[in-house]
């Protein structure tokens, strides 16, 4: 596990450009503009706090009795938002699509269109989400802002979540494609950078399925829009079989670009095909943790550093293999064995340092 | 008096003047720009233009720690905008003017509480989606690299259960790195109960994201 070094601001920058900037000022100055009772603060805030209080309590009261209102009708919106999303028309949602391309406007003032041939299925439809999956085809979602409910939908290599948008999401063999027209969505999967991306009007994202062989054009998202520079392609194909190197600046560069996958088969690949050679213990060493930080997979992670350990490493990563070892051990429930990793770790390394960490793991601390 | 022959008497110069939609705002790319002590005492004469230069200085701090406590670009634009006019409004309270931008914090970071009040009314009203854009994570900087940022994401994951009154001052501590009784001060609560805030959230946070503690490398 990396360590965060605090403070963490040195890794984070504000996101502000010089448009958010003219629009703060401008909200400002009309926030200024328009209290004249500012002016008048220091003589009569308590009297202008009382009617403010009382016009809050009054506005509650109607708002509640409003709300309490509307949800009684059969036909109001609201009701809508206390139950599942349903057909305009009244119906209820199970599966959307099918030869003919169709339009369904829902009850929230939603809508999802989807092209001749497509299917969209609802797994999950309550009055807080809604969460669908795209089998096939593409499908146009038009998500009213604001409403309460937290729509995904799933496309096979990718999750989409929406903040309240209108987007297309296209699933081909291979590959998915989502293009937001308006407001943001949020598309997550392993085979993007950092598993999240942020997409805003006119971006896209194309995802497409790692290839199965090594060397290979290997997964590629690229994404497109105006102020987002393309991901690049990865490693070009070559006809000479790759050394361990290699395979190793391979597993590295799809590493870093957020392609799991592409780098754990990259690694697996250096170790069928190099197992004897000297940086072995390095390709199992990283493996392990690509599986145990990126992949989430503590029990083949644990695999991969005994693998490590197995290699005769460098006495340097044999110590950090030991207490990775550990740590997957302890992640993936098996704590007997990462007790006696630990044991076996502070008998070889007795002032090891990763001492205080393995405590943690271990349930010492 | 316009404000390039203000600057031209503080010995600033004003090299470009935007002028967008609305008002403008004055662009200050001098080595010399006036400190924020001066433009303070400018501000407190009621010179507006002060007023500008002092916002477009202090204006990606505010947004930035918006940000990365709230986690959400929208409600981080209402807070700079709620923190700069009631600043602006209460300007005769500021008695130290060096110390201009701590106290632009510390209004920034009551809003910010508000913030989360509100929020919490209205999950309760069932008018909150709940849905934050703006994790941490999403704020790495382009050469974070993909370990620090699958760190972000655990400890994203982390602060979304903690309760404001716990995540606030360990932010502060941990995310922006201020010393404890600064803690305390933006928090508006004694050094013990910031100290107590900060070490229970700590003790969450640390089961799922190694931290280093402020300072240490």
């Amino acid at each position: 596990m990396t360590k965060l070094r605090a403070p963490l601001t040195n890794e984070l920058a504000p996101q502000i450009d010089e448009r958010a900037i003219q629009r703060i000022w401008s909200g400002v100055q009309r926030r200024r503009g328009g209290s004249w009772f500012a002016e008048r603060r220091s003589g009569s805030v308590w009297l202008f706090g009382l009617a403010g209080a009382v016009l809050s309590c009054a506005l509650l009261i109607a708002g509640w009795h409003w709300y309490g209102a509307s949800t009684s009708g059969p036909n109001a919106a609201s009701v809508q938002a206390a139950g599942p999303l349903l057909a305009r028309s009244g119906g209820g949602l199970s599966v959307l699509g099918g030869a003919p391309a169709s339009s369904q406007e829902l009850s929230d003032g939603s809508a999802i269109t989807l092209d001749a041939g497509s299917r969209l299925e609802v797994l999950e439809n309550t009055a807080k989400t809604f969460v669908s999956v795209l089998r096939r085809g593409r499908g146009t979602f038009a998500v009213r802002p604001g409403g309460p409910r937290r729509w995904t939908i799933e496309a096979g290599l990718a999750t989409v979540e929406v903040v309240g948008t209108r987007f297309s999401v296209t699933r081909a063999p291979g590959s998915v494609e989502v293009s937001v027209e308006h407001g943001v969505v949020l598309v997550r999967s392993d085979l993007i950078q950092d598993r999240v991306q942020r997409l805003t009007a006119g971006q896209h994202l194309i995802i497409h399925e790692p290839l199965p062989e090594l060397p290979a054009a290997a997964s590629a998202a690229s994404m497109v829009g105006p102020s987002t520079p393309a991901l690049a392609p990865s490693a070009a194909h070559s006809s000479a079989p790759p050394s361990l190197s290699e395979l190793l600046d391979q597993a590295d560069a799809r590493r870093r670009r957020g392609d799991v996958r592409g780098a754990e088969t990259a690694l697996r690949a250096a170790l069928a095909a190099h197992g004897s050679d000297p940086q072995a213990a390095l390709a199992a060493f990283t493996l392990g943790k690509l599986l145990l930080d990126m992949a989430g997979r503590p029990g083949e992670a644990a695999t991969a550093f005994a693998r490590c350990l197995s290699l005769s490493p460098p006495s340097a990563l044999a110590e950090d293999a030991l207490y990775r070892l550990a740590e997957a051990q302890a992640r993936a429930g098996d704590s007997d064995a990462a007790a006696a990793t630990a044991r076996q770790y502070r008998a070889r390394y007795p002032h090891g340092q990763h001492e205080r960490e393995l405590k943690r793991w271990v349930g010492e601390d | 008096m316009s404000p390039a022959a203000i600057f031209r008497d503080l010995g600033v110069f004003a090299v470009q003047s935007r002028s967008g939609r609305g008002t403008g705002l004055i662009r200050l790319e001098s080595p010399q720009e006036p400190s924020d002590s001066e433009l303070a005492r400018r501000i407190s004469r009621g010179e507006r233009w002060a007023e500008e230069a002092f916002y477009r200085r202090h204006v990606t701090h505010v947004v930035g720690l918006a940000q990365r406590l709230l986690g959400n670009f929208a409600d981080a634009e209402d807070v700079a905008q709620e923190t700069f006019t009631t600043a602006f409004e209460i300007w005769h309270q500021l008695r130290d003017y060096e110390r201009a931008r701590s106290w632009l914090s510390q209004i920034a970071v009551r809003k910010v509480h508000r913030k989360f009040r509100k929020r919490r009314i209205l999950r309760l009203l069932g008018l909150d989606q709940g849905l934050d854009d703006l994790p941490l994570e999403a704020l790495a900087r382009d050469d974070t690299s993909a370990e620090i940022r699958s760190e972000l994401i655990l400890l994203d994951a982390v602060l979304k259960s903690l309760s404001a009154k716990s995540r606030i001052p360990w932010m502060l501590r941990y995310v922006e790195g201020l010393p404890l009784e600064e803690v305390a001060a933006q928090c508006d609560c004694s050094l013990a109960t910031a100290k107590r805030r900060v070490a229970s959230a700590h003790r969450l946070v640390s089961r799922q994201v190694k931290m280093g503690e402020v300072g240490d490398d």
